[in-house]
């Protein structure tokens, strides 16, 4: 079984979707109650709550545009660029697409965040020293995706690969190093502060 | 990754190696490992897979597909050619068995589409990166790797920057995952 399988099968568990013996649970629900599971069902696929509070907490934290983390002494700025994709598991909106120039930033995200739905899909800029790389991720798999990298230095044809080899990898390095101080905060007592700040953040900019 | 790289890599990405869609067989998709500067190739000669601290590689997958009205077409003219000889329409069995002879002869006759996805494997930091955009690609990739490696991947999601028992003990922030928009 993949792991996406596996995880949709423990999401549909977790949603009581299916029973112990991985048979359906219920008769078929209407169509309401069919978009809500399935809302319900991402959330808790492979843990993509954690992915959503990982990017709205990225997001809060970049506002202020200082260095959120360092990677090998050197500081890791980001930035949202101009789309955000959110989502929640439950209430009248799940889904929500925001674009424009400052629209992660944006009256209106932070009002959407005060109700619910967190960052599920973003483009970033990330700062890394002076190279500036600018990608695309998601929730769910924390894939990059649709990756700018900075200009190669390079004019050797055979060294153009390897150093774009090595320019991925610090991307990913960056990534990486932005997730793990999300999620030292997470797994500590400092996490209940954060969402308190978070919540005013966004409800008082929702006013 | 054990001491020996060079040799543990590439005997196992000849254990998974692209072997073409057999067009007298069943199957309609084939996929593998090939090397990535010529994916007909899948000897992985360590002159061809390392390059400074890197291990290159490719996944192909081959997908034959056979042109629905093509065969439509084929088994309107089989049947109308059956019914002139016999003055019968033929019956159902005739018509499975026809149409199983055409998709046959049809599939013997096309060409196979392939798309290749690179794979990167940075040798110092054992990171490896899938250069893909479908998910189901990725999926498989992660698999064959997995067992020919015999060796676990982890995605490099918020999860995986914790301990296990760490993060079993998370759950949903309440104040966060609101219900009220």
């Amino acid at each position: 079984m993949s792991s996406r399988t596996a995880a949709v099968a423990e999401a549909r568990f977790m949603t009581g979707q299916t029973g112990v013996d991985g048979g359906a649970t219920d008769d078929a629900p209407d169509a309401d109650e069919v978009l809500l599971l399935k809302a319900r069902e991402a959330m808790l696929r492979g843990r993509t709550w954690l992915g959503r509070e990982a990017l709205t907490w990225l997001l809060w934290k970049s506002e202020s545009t200082e260095p959120l983390c360092s990677l090998e002494k050197t500081p890791v700025r980001l930035v949202f660029l101009g789309k955000l994709g959110l989502r929640a598991a439950g209430g009248d909106i799940t889904e929500m697409t925001v674009k424009g120039v400052n629209a992660a930033y944006s009256h209106l995200t932070k009002m959407a965040i005060a109700k619910g739905l967190l960052v599920h899909t973003a483009q970033v800029k990330v700062e890394f020293g002076d190279r500036v790389f600018e990608c695309s991720l998601d929730a769910e798999h924390f894939d990059i995706r649709s990756a700018k990298l900075p200009e190669l230095l390079t004019e050797d044809e055979g060294e153009k690969l390897t150093e774009r080899l090595e320019l991925v990898s610090q991307l990913s390095a960056c990534v990486d190093v932005l997730v793990k101080t999300f999620m030292a905060v997470r797994a500590g007592p400092a996490w209940k502060k954060d969402v308190l700040e978070m919540q005013a953040w966004a409800r008082e900019k929702a006013k | 990754m054990p001491k020996d790289v060079r040799r543990w890599l590439t005997a196992a990405l000849r254990t998974r190696a692209f072997e073409g869609i057999d067009p007298r067989g069943d199957e309609d998709s084939a996929s593998g490992f090939v090397e990535l500067e010529d994916n007909g190739a899948t000897e992985f000669a360590p002159g061809t897979v390392f390059i400074e601290g890197y291990a290159l590689f490719a996944w192909k997958v081959e997908k034959l597909r056979i042109s629905a009205s093509e065969l439509r077409n084929e088994v309107k003219a089989w049947t109308d050619k059956f019914e002139n000889e016999n003055s019968r329409p033929a019956g159902r069995k005739e018509k499975t068995a026809a149409k199983e002879a055409i998709r046959h002869k049809l599939r013997s006759k096309t060409e196979p589409s392939h798309k290749v996805f690179d794979i990167s494997l940075n040798l110092k930091s054992q990171d490896v990166h899938i250069w893909g955009t479908t998910r189901s690609v990725v999926e498989e990739v992660i698999e064959a790797m997995e067992s020919t490696l015999k060796d676990r991947m982890l995605a490099r999601v918020p999860a995986a920057f914790a301990k296990p028992d760490v993060v079993d003990a998370l759950s949903p922030a309440p104040e966060l995952h609101l219900e009220g928009a």
